[in-house]
C-alpha cells in the first residue's frame, strides 16, 4: 500500500491484508457461486453467438450453412450441451438467489442443500434435454 | 455529510451513483421474467430439433407472431440481465480505473449492439415468414 506525506512524496505503508482466497478451503456455497458468475459470463458469450445466429439465418448467406454446419457437428454441439447445462444451472441457482433475496433460506443446511439440488437439477434437466433432442432426427 | 438528510430522503437520493437500487431491481426484474421466457426457449429449441432444421424452417417459425414477439422479449431481457451482470464483473475484478471504463462502456455497446441486431433479425424473418 502506498500513501503520500502531505508535501506529496510517496511513502510505503504496510496495512494488515485479509486472508486471499487461495486461503480458503472449497465449500459448495463458494464453489457454486462462483460458478453462477461463469456460467452467467458463459451465458452472455451465447446470447452473442444466438443473436449473430438470427442474423445469419436471417440474410440467408453462406455464413448461415456454415454456421448450421458448425452447430451440427461434434464441436458445435458440445457448445450447445455446455450452453443447455449452464443455462439450466444458471435458471436454478438464479431461483435459489431469489428466495435468498426475499430472506428464505439463508441458514448453513438449508444453503448447502438447496445447492445440492441446484445441482441435481442442473444436471437432470440438462440430461433429459438432450435425450429428447436426440430422439428426434437431429 | 448526513447530517441534514432524513432516512427516507437520503434511501430517495439514491446515494452518490444516483441510482442506488436500481441496478438491483432490474437484475431481479429481468432475472424473473426471464424464467418463463427460458423455460419457453427450451420448450421451442427442442420441439424444433423434432423435425430437419433448415433456414426455411426457422423462417416460417419466426412467421407466427407470439414466436417472434417472445423470442424478442426474450432477447431483451436476456441482453438486459447479461449487461447488468458482465459490468457487476468487471466492476469486481477489473482493477485498473481506465481499463474499467474502456470495459463498461464497450459491454454496454456491444451488448446493446448484439440485442438490437438478434431483434431486427426477427423482425426481417417475421416478415419473410409471412410471404
Amino acid at each position: 500500500m502506498t500513501g503520500q506525506h502531505s508535501a506529496g512524496t510517496p511513502v510505503r505503508r504496510e496495512r494488515p491484508l485479509s486472508p486471499h482466497l487461495t486461503i480458503y478451503k472449497p465449500q459448495i456455497t463458494s464453489v457454486l457461486s462462483i460458478t453462477h458468475r461463469a456460467t452467467g459470463v458463459f451465458l452472455l458469450i451465447g446470447a452473442f453467438v444466438f443473436s449473430a445466429w438470427l442474423l445469419a439465418m436471417a440474410a440467408g448467406t453462406p455464413i448461415c450453412d456454415c454456421m448450421t454446419d458448425f452447430f451440427k457437428g461434434i464441436i458445435g454441439k458440445g457448445f450447445l450441451f455446455l450452453w443447455s447445462a449452464a443455462l439450466y444451472y444458471h435458471l436454478f441457482n438464479g431461483i435459489r438467489h431469489l428466495f435468498w433475496d426475499m430472506g428464505k433460506g439463508f441458514e448453513l443446511k438449508e444453503a448447502q442443500y438447496s445447492g445440492f439440488l441446484v445441482v441435481t437439477l442442473a444436471i437432470v434437466f440438462t440430461v433429459f434435454t438432450w435425450v429428447m433432442v436426440t430422439g428426434g432426427s437431429w | 455529510m448526513t447530517g441534514f438528510r432524513s432516512h427516507l430522503g437520503r434511501a430517495r437520493g439514491a446515494g452518490s451513483s444516483g441510482g442506488a437500487t436500481h441496478h438491483w431491481v432490474m437484475q431481479r426484474l429481468t432475472a424473473v421474467s426471464l424464467i418463463p421466457l427460458a423455460v419457453w426457449f427450451i420448450y421451442s429449441a427442442v420441439a424444433l430439433t423434432a423435425g430437419d432444421l433448415t433456414r426455411d424452417v426457422i423462417v416460417a417459425w419466426f412467421g407466427d407472431p407470439f414466436n417472434a414477439i417472445v423470442m424478442i422479449l426474450l432477447l431483451t431481457a436476456m441482453f438486459w440481465h447479461g449487461s447488468l451482470g458482465i459490468q457487476v464483473v468487471i466492476e469486481d475484478y477489473i482493477h485498473v480505473k481506465r481499463q474499467k471504463l474502456v470495459l463498461l462502456i464497450v459491454s454496454k455497446l456491444a451488448c446493446f449492439g448484439m440485442g438490437v441486431a438478434g431483434i431486427f433479425a426477427i423482425i426481417s424473418m417475421h416478415i419473410k415468414g409471412l410471404m
